[in-house]
């Protein structure tokens, strides 16, 4: 639901005079009594009571119960003086189940009263020989893999009917949701009325006339295609002539706080408030007829349900009993306030790493997956009330909470590591949202509600202006975290070193955060949101304006001009309302808000932060001393490694890049299920991950990115380390200042950390100039450090790509000559000097065809192939640039999709390779046979672990491993799925490359 | 034959000019405010909001009279339905649902009511 501005015809109706309210309460009558009945048991204690066996059905049947109802004990029937409880789950033709209490001094014969009336109660957790049961005794199956699904009904609804029929819609539904699923059926049903369309997101209540007890229950069952079902109710209350709302009341306050976050409306009744009519806790509806001179017309926010003012819940009463007249006082309040007192078990919910087996464990662990736990799990919210959330898919590792309130491990989770708020609006809708001021700019898209005018405005406004900043020195940080749970820590400043002239230092740690830039973005916000010049700007508004809602986020703009103030202050801008609060005149009828703004800020000034110094700590000895020698130790019997045990002889540390997940790793390869870890810190997902064309590992262990886009070269200097761009296009402009493109990198086996980046020219349609478009150079890095640009060579291969292998002691580059010409080996001295071209033959590289190539180990023999011609298939190049061709009609061509389908063992006898067609084909001499590797599964990357045996293989979210170059390829013997939490993390995964590293 | 338009009922149409209730109730002044108030807007212009308002007022009533139109207003104030006359030009007169406030108090002389006022208040129109 977004917020929406006013319309044209609002805002003229807004400013038309002799306008005015009439206010009324609804839902004070009794619910309908759906089950009464007395308690048949004897109690031995009153603690953690669940459950209540039941005789003497006086009303209804069990079956007419539905969980989520209200229950009253009483010493009497329809009392509830012993007090009330949550029905937990369908009852038995004796037991009626009920959320666990101890506060309820339960005896036999006590009088049982199941009201139709939901609320919002808490569901308390149950630990049991330490197994943890949500609502008592829900056990963890899969319902954070497959997640129930979350209604959005709308608010309750009052109809005030002049004349039957009336109609009621539900304009919201389109908008529930359920993570990762989909909903897949609906099915509305009613208490009352008649309903069309009841199987979409659009039903249509009828009401032919006055329904018992003037209420309506609404049910939405949802379906989702997880399988899970989930229904939430809301309540239609329906009036008219005959059957008259409560309108004899004093409303002595209405208001909403953006940090309290919600609304609530205090009332003095004068006759009719008794027990029977206010209800303990029950919910109340403050709403209006409001007329615009003569029209009569409701404007809000939630359409449909523009008339309701406040929706809340009763809270404690004050009786005042005396002889002239009797009063009684109230205060409703909003959602927030009856979610902060539900006290709540600490959350502690955690990155699940596999699929999650316990109740503390949640896939792609988010704010808001962590916040619907607590919601829709800890509490009846999400049956009762519409649950929006923020959409931030930040992940986190875990979610601690030392919070004792539901609403504050809200905040706690929320606030302190997203800064988003929680807020229930005056519909009685949760909203999550990342607060305005923290939200990039660029992103502030919600509604500019009006822009008020002077004459929008009562008297004189407020302006509160700061002269002195507040915060002086803002030190940020956080860390981002990946789906596999490791994170990468960021230190932001604002707004550098230096203190501004006044204000504290403040220091905020522990966020969520994504990114270096996003950040420091964010530092800036908080800086400019700390110091904020307007922090208060108090209007009130002269009309009956009921469209500030507080949530979810929203603007006013204003025009504050330099000659309105005596100081010659002016602002113009955006304003964000922080609280509003009704003025009720009930002589005149006029309810008209007083809003408090503040304006809208911009990043201030912001930098990289410093990453704390070490302690010393960590290179503190922890080592033992030595130990004495013992006895030597008794043979024992054989036992067997339990399967959890690593695989002797299996790699142990391997690297990937996917085009939908980035890069992942995992250094235990060897276990039977790896666990494996994202490292894309310094990756923009929206971008990079399709555009890798290679990864490579040099002997240091820092691994090296080519994307195709601006041909950026990204560096991370270790496994989970940041990448940083250490070239791109721009580093390879030729002599002539002509562009040209990165089309290849390459590594020296034989140097800790030394890369080879080589240019070339993009084809030009129906130009044959080489001089002009085709020229390329090479370049070194060393640690990362670009070194100088070799001559420039006539070269193609900028968007298809080439290859530099480093062999025979200089490197080599494969790739076009120029346009329609043939493969060419460039080749360059150790140090990157060119040396010559030399051409490769008549096979393969028949056009500006993408070339790639792998080497024998670290000797002068390498393997080429490219995307061109049906003859071709591959050649080698051994010392001396002698060229063996292999065509396609007796041998096999390589697959042509990355620089990985063709893998060589270290003495260059063994390939493994993936043909045109993706099947997997293996050779044991060099490549003059070929059989078939792989029978049952195709594979388009492929590793040699450094012997003649160990071969890994992956392909989409697969990823193998063979011990005896696919021989018996017998599964868990010389055949291992090392696929591990991948399959349960990304089902989705799409590996390109793959790199064994030790 | 009734000369004004002045009614007066507990239910929209049951309405009676006041020249024609079972006691006679003889013209009055009215005064009729558009709204309750006037405030003063950011850009120092005037802007009317409430609930129109109006009064009768009769500078002498019978207690028969009074006991007459104490019928539709038996307590401090009951909602009713009035026409009366408006503002405009054509003194057009109106109907309105409306709460009749019964003074609190009533200044007696020789079995009379003098300068006797109705408030009536919170006036909606109707048709």
């Amino acid at each position: 639901m977004a917020i929406r501005a006013l319309t044209s015809p609002e805002l003229a109706l807004l400013r038309t005079a002799g306008q005015h309210s009439r206010l009324y309460l609804a839902g004070t009558e009794t619910p309908p009594i759906v089950f009464a009945a007395r308690i048949n048991q004897s109690f031995t204690t009153h603690d953690m009571q669940a459950q209540i066996t039941y005789d003497t059905v006086t009303t209804g049947a069990y079956t007419d119960i539905l969980p989520g109802q209200t229950l009253w004990i009483g010493s009497a029937a329809g009392l509830y003086d012993v007090g009330e409880a949550r029905i937990r789950k369908t009852p038995t033709s004796t037991i009626l189940y009920i959320g666990r209490e101890s506060e309820l001094a339960l005896t036999d014969n006590l009088y049982l009263t199941v009201i139709d009336e939901m609320r919002l109660w808490p569901r308390h957790v149950m630990i049991e020989s330490g197994v943890i049961k949500m609502d008592q005794d829900v056990v963890y199956s899969d319902q954070h893999t497959n997640f129930d699904p979350v209604p959005i009904m709308g608010p309750d609804a009052v109809v005030y009917a002049g004349t039957y029929p009336v109609t009621v819609t539900f304009p919201e539904a389109s908008e529930s949701w359920v993570f990762d699923s989909t909903i897949s059926a609906k099915l509305w049903t009613v208490t009352a009325g008649t309903l069309t369309n009841a199987t979409t997101y659009s039903p249509t209540l009828t009401i032919a006339s006055y329904p018992a007890n003037g209420r309506i229950r609404v049910a939405l069952k949802l379906t989702a295609a997880n399988g899970k079902i989930f229904t939430g109710y809301r309540w239609v209350y329906v009036y008219d002539a005959a059957h008259l709302p409560v309108n004899v009341f004093q409303l002595n306050s209405c208001s909403g706080d953006h940090e309290n976050g919600g609304f609530e409306f205090d009332v003095t009744m004068y006759g009719g408030a008794g027990q029977t009519t206010i209800r303990d806790r029950a919910p109340i509806i403050l709403f209006a007829k409001d007329f615009y001179g003569p029209t009569e017309q409701s404007i809000g926010q939630a359409a449909g349900r523009e008339n309701i003012v406040i929706t809340g819940w009763i809270d404690g009463e004050t009786i005042d009993q005396n002889p002239i007249a009797g009063t009684v006082h109230f205060t409703a309040r909003g959602a927030n306030y009856w979610i902060d007192k539900m006290s709540g078990y600490p959350p502690s919910v955690r990155l699940a790493k596999n699929t999650p087996a316990l109740w503390t464990d949640m896939t792609a662990l988010t704010v808001d997956r962590a916040v619907w736990h607590l919601l829709h799990w800890r509490s009846t919210a999400t049956s009762v009330m519409d649950i929006r959330l923020t959409g931030d898919s930040r992940i986190a590792a875990e979610f601690p909470s030392s919070s004792l309130s539901l609403w504050q491990q809200i905040k706690e989770i929320a606030t302190v590591r997203i800064i988003a708020n929680p807020g229930v609006d005056p519909y009685g809708r949760f909203f999550l949202s990342v607060d305005p001021q923290l939200t990039p700019a660029a992103n502030r898209t919600w509604a500019i509600i009006q822009d008020i005018l002077k004459s929008d405005w009562l008297g004189k406004i407020s302006l509160k202006r700061e002269i002195v900043n507040k915060i002086s020195m803002l030190s940020q940080s956080g860390i981002a975290v990946d789906a596999s749970g490791s994170g990468t820590a960021f230190f932001s400043l604002a707004n550098g070193h230096t203190f501004k002239h006044f204000g504290d230092a403040l220091t905020m740690d522990g966020l969520l955060l994504s990114s270096q830039a996003q950040a420091n973005e964010l530092a800036g916000l908080q800086m400019a949101w700390k110091n904020n010049k307007f922090p208060q700007i108090d209007i009130p508004l002269v009309a009956n304006n009921r469209m500030y809602t507080l949530f979810p986020n929203q603007f006013a703009s204003i025009t504050i001009g330099a000659a309105d103030t005596l100081r010659g202050i002016s602002y113009t801008g955006n304003l964000i309302p922080r609280s509003v609060s009704y003025d009720w005149n009930p002589e005149t009828g006029m309810l008209s808000p007083t809003i408090a703004f503040e304006a809208e800020v911009f990043p201030d000034l912001a930098m990289n932060g410093d990453v704390p110094a070490s302690t010393g700590i960590e290179n503190f000895d922890t080592s033992v001393p030595p130990m004495p020698n013992f006895p030597p130790m008794p043979v024992l019997p054989f036992v067997e490694w339990p399967s959890s045990v690593n695989n002797p002889y299996h790699p142990k540390v391997v690297v990937f890049a996917s085009n939908n997940y980035g890069v992942g790793y995992t250094t235990k390869f060897d276990s039977d299920s790896p666990t494996w870890t994202f490292m894309n810190v310094g990756l923009n997902p929206a971008v990079d991950f399709a555009d890798i064309r290679q990864l490579i590992v040099t002997p240091s262990g820092a691994l090296y990115l080519r994307m195709l886009t601006g041909g950026k070269v990204m560096r991370a200097t270790r496994l989970g380390g940041t990448w940083v761009q250490i070239a791109s296009n721009s580093d390879f402009i030729d002599i002539n200042g002509k562009p040209t493109g990165i089309m290849a990198i390459g590594m020296n086996p034989l140097n800790d950390d030394q890369i080879a980046i080589a240019s070339g020219g993009s084809f030009h349609a129906g130009d044959f100039t080489p001089s002009e478009y085709w020229k390329g150079c090479m370049r070194l890095s060393s640690g990362g450090v670009l070194g100088n640009k070799s001559a420039e060579f006539l070269a193609a291969g900028y968007g298809t790509g080439g290859v530099i292998l480093y062999a025979n002691g200089q490197w080599n580059l494969i790739a076009t000559h120029n346009r329609n010409a043939n493969m060419q080996l460039f080749q360059f001295n150790s140090s990157g000097a060119y040396l010559s071209m030399f051409d490769i033959g008549e096979y393969i590289g028949q056009s500006a065809m993408a070339t790639f190539g792998r080497t024998v180990g670290t000797s002068a023999k390498m393997y080429c192939w490219d995307g061109s011609g049906s003859a071709s298939g591959f050649v080698t190049i051994s010392a001396g640039n002698l060229v063996t061709q292999y065509p396609v009609a007796t041998y096999i061509k390589p697959n042509a999709s990355n620089d990985m389908t063709l893998a060589i063992s270290p003495t260059g006898q063994r390939l493994m390779a993936t043909d045109e067609g993706g099947t997997n084909k293996k050779s044991s001499d060099g490549g003059t046979t070929w059989v078939a590797g792989i029978p049952y599964l195709y594979y388009y990357t492929i590793d040699n672990c450094r012997d003649e045996n160990r071969w890994i293989l992956a392909a989409g979210t697969g990823i193998y491993f063979t011990n005896d170059f696919a021989t018996a390829n017998t599964p868990n013997v010389t055949i291992f799925n090392k696929t591990g939490n991948l399959a349960y993390m990304t089902p989705l995964l799409d590996i390109t490359h793959l790199r064994f590293i030790e | 034959m009734s000369i004004y338009e002045y009614k007066i009922g507990t239910t929209s149409g049951g309405m009676t000019n006041i020249e024609s209730l079972t006691v006679l109730i003889p013209n009055m002044r009215s005064f009729f405010k558009p709204y309750s108030e006037v405030v003063t807007l950011g850009d120092g212009s005037q802007f009317g909001r409430g609930f129109p308002q109006v009064d009768w007022t009769w500078n002498l009533l019978t207690r028969e009279q009074r006991d007459q139109l104490r019928t539709f207003c038996t307590g401090a104030s009951a909602t009713v339905y009035i026409s009366t006359r408006t503002n405009d030009s054509a003194d057009t007169y109106k109907n309105y649902q409306a709460i009749m406030f019964w003074p609190l108090e009533e200044e007696r002389f020789a079995r009379k009511r003098m300068d006797f006022t109705l408030q009536f208040r919170q006036l909606v129109e109707f048709a």
